[in-house]
């Protein structure tokens, strides 16, 4: 237990490496991962108890039935997001890494190792424990049942989810490539967002509406679903129990077999180098393989869309929609270039060696998020002018769109220049000043710009609300003009010295 | 052929490289030798075009570095000490990248990409750079840059992560290089490489060319003709002493 505990206080994941500053030195990793995924978790879970909460409770009073199935489903959809999500990072934890490699010469027993990198891998989720942990105490609440009752069902399944995910980890385990589990955690964590968001959601809608549902979520119900067998029954937590001790029990016989083997990759040998026979393709072929392979570019590309998705279909104002996703778009397109340039300048020793005016090597940083995001952008804003009807003001936000992308793409690129760092970690390009000056600059313009062309758009508008209006959302536009200038301007001072 | 003169590099009030002279004619093997923190990496770096010098001129290749940086950087290669490639490619993507980017996207180049694979044993060209240990990466980068046939290559610390087999036939690669007129600048640790390669080297410290001549001229100047270019090394860079003290007092 010593010796876990000592692990926990010194070891540092190698999953997401720190960026190596003296100020990221001084903090253990407990103070990183634990007291961060917690701090970010919990509120988020007492929102989710305040929602569910009454959700429940309307549901309840129409029929406890549904209210069951409605708590078994999202039980269900939680307990798989955990077990992928858990599985794909335990997965790589396990094999072979630097961290791995320099523990297995420490007089430290294998259970000890693999039950630190599981806990690792534990903090990783902990927005799903958090949302799941929430919403059964929400449901408790309102049912009446027992609490200490209910806080067994759910310490029960808590650890049924752990060692099941655990041990299927280590049958797995040294096949997870680290790429594909960091895609599959971006895809879980843009899930568990929108289940968050279709939480808060169900408070619009009419629990009559539930009964309609019930037939689709009874397999929820069923003896076979392990993944809510602590609540099911009875009989089910029965299950869920003997389970438990039995897959603890094959942990603690596999794990202090694990051998931590090297990841497993199918490697093709068959390709043929072929280039594209030009400079500038060259440049565009590399740029745009890194929006494929970085797991966080894909993000910030994806996170707008499913926003725009999921709002288009609870919100029947797709003007309010456009609205919304437009601003954050901008916010996400500096973090793209900045991605981009990040790739770029923590190889900067090679990079300048090269044939080719750096300048040439950062244009498409700002070229290619811009592109991406605005065609992106055209497709909702055309989607959404024909399906709802013709709005022609609609039509501005597509020029006013491409000039705020290309501030922002402007503005990551510049940030990122301005202090290049050493390490490529995607993860940490901004600090925290920076994170808030680029919101601030971005969503700001953005809000600015399109949000009055909401008034400009109804036709019972007074005429002062629509000079207001008009001058507020053109200043805005010029704003964002003017710092695009005055940035680039700097930008073109760090490119050409 | 290299040449520079009165080459200086200023951070604030430390001098890095401190007015150096170099000549390197075509087809020599020019050993860079000194201390960590001499100013080898910021000498060659200066060499490069990769970093500005704070006085000095530069000429590669007959060509003013000022006036003609891309066609300069076109026709060298340089390996830098530390392996810095697009950990996002696979390793065929960059050799790729860096046919395009050279302009020397022909089936001569890919054809000497297949033969240097097979001499350094690279057959992992399919694997993203990212997975790739230090030693892999600096194949790579070394095939990146053999796979051109650059006029002159500049090399930091080439042998550093490379097995015995790989440095050695980068060795002779670079010595049958030199005979067929490449120009070879490189910098190393291990003094036995600078010993039996180099056809003249430089020792800097603090900034400074402290000797510099054939191995023969180096021991003329320390005035013994048994030392080996380790002793010499040492007495030069006056850290005998230092080792004696600081191993007596361990």
């Amino acid at each position: 237990m010593k010796e876990f505990f000592t692990l926990l206080k010194y070891g540092v994941s190698s999953f997401q490496p720190q960026r190596l500053t003296s100020k990221n030195k001084k903090y253990s990793f407990l103070k990183n991962q634990l007291i961060l995924s917690l701090i970010s978790s919990l509120p988020l879970g007492i929102l989710v108890f305040f929602f569910s909460k009454d959700l429940f409770t309307k549901l309840y009073s129409i029929d406890p039935q549904i209210t069951k199935l409605m708590l078994l489903f999202w039980m269900t959809i939680l307990s798989l997001f955990f077990i992928i999500g858990f599985v794909g990072m335990a997965m790589y934890s396990l094999s072979r890494n630097d961290e791995i490699e320099l523990l297995l010469t420490m007089p430290i027993k294998r259970r000890t190792l693999t039950a630190y990198q599981l806990f690792v891998s534990t903090i990783s989720q902990m927005f799903v424990l958090s949302f799941y942990f929430f919403i059964y105490l929400s449901y408790t609440f309102v049912t009446k049942e027992n609490i200490i009752l209910g806080l067994f069902k759910v310490f029960v399944h808590f650890g049924f989810l752990i060692s099941l995910s655990s041990v299927v980890a280590i049958l797995l385990g040294g096949k997870a490539n680290k790429g594909i589990v960091r895609k599959i955690n971006v895809f879980l964590s843009l899930a568990a967002i929108f289940f968050y968001f279709s939480i808060i959601s169900f408070q619009n809608i009419n629990v009559e509406q539930f009964q309609g549902l019930a037939n689709i979520l009874n397999f929820s119900s069923k003896p076979y679903n392990f993944l809510a067998w602590s609540f099911i029954s009875a009989k089910t937590l029965i299950f869920s129990t003997v389970s438990l001790i039995f897959l603890l029990v094959l942990f603690s016989i596999l794990s202090n077999k694990l051998a931590f083997e090297p990841v497993e990759r199918r490697v093709k040998k068959e390709y043929k180098i072929k280039g594209s026979g030009s400079q500038i393709k060259a440049i565009y072929r590399k740029d745009f393989i890194a929006t494929r392979r970085y797991e966080q570019f894909l993000y910030f590309i994806l996170y707008p869309i499913g926003f725009g998705v999921f709002f288009s279909l609870i919100n029947e104002n797709s003007l309010l929609t456009i609205f919304t996703i437009i601003p954050i778009t901008t916010f996400y397109v500096a973090f793209e270039t900045a991605i981009l340039v990040t790739a770029e300048v923590s190889n900067l020793e090679t990079t300048l060696t090269y044939p080719i005016k750096f300048s040439n090597l950062m244009f498409p940083k700002i070229v290619i998020p811009t592109t991406i995001n605005f065609l992106i952008m055209l497709v909702v804003i055309l989607v959404s002018i024909f399906r709802a009807e013709i709005i022609p003001i609609l039509f501005l936000t597509i020029p006013i769109t491409f000039i705020l992308f290309i501030m922002s793409s402007i503005i990551g690129a510049y940030f990122v220049l301005k202090n290049p760092p050493k390490t490529e970690n995607m993860s940490k390009i901004f600090g925290v000043g920076q994170t808030f000056a680029i919101e601030g600059i971005t969503m700001g313009t953005a809000f600015g710009a399109i949000f009055p062309l909401i008034f400009l758009s109804k036709p019972d508008a007074n005429i002062k609300v629509k000079i207001i209006s008009t001058l507020i959302s053109i200043t805005a536009i010029l704003l964002s003009l003017t710092i695009s200038t005055i940035t680039f301007k700097k930008l073109k001072k760090l490119l050409i010295p | 052929m290299i040449k520079a003169s009165n080459l200086t590099k200023k951070f604030k009030d430390f001098f890095a490289v401190d007015h150096i002279d170099i000549f390197v004619p075509k087809g020599q093997i020019f050993g860079f030798l000194g201390p960590n923190g001499a100013g080898k990496t910021t000498t060659i770096r200066m060499l490069t075009g990769t970093l500005k010098p704070t006085e000095g001129d530069i000429e590669i290749l007959g060509l003013d570095l000022k006036k003609n940086e891309i066609e300069i950087k076109r026709r060298i290669g340089v390996v830098p000490e530390e392996p810095r490639l697009y950990s996002h490619l696979k390793g065929f993507e960059y050799l790729e990248f860096v046919m395009d980017i050279y302009n020397t996207n022909n089936k001569a180049t890919r054809d000497r990409i297949d033969e240097l694979c097979n001499a350094f044993g690279v057959d992992y060209l399919e694997k993203l750079i990212s997975d790739m240990s230090h030693g892999m990466k600096q194949k790579l980068m070394l095939i990146s840059v053999l796979m051109r046939k650059p006029e002159v290559i500049f090399l930091d610390e080439p042998t550093v992560g490379l097995d015995a087999k790989s440095a050695k036939i980068l060795k002779e690669l670079l010595k049958k290089y030199s005979e067929s007129g490449t120009t070879i600048f490189l910098t190393t640790h291990i003094l036995e490489i600078a010993e039996k390669m180099c056809d003249v080297i430089a020792i800097i410290n603090r900034g400074k060319i402290i000797a510099q001549g054939t191995m023969e001229e180096l021991k003329k100047l320390t005035g013994s003709k048994d030392k080996s270019l380790e002793d010499l090394f040492l007495e030069l860079t006056a850290q005998e002493e230092d080792i004696k003290h600081i191993v007596e007092s361990l």
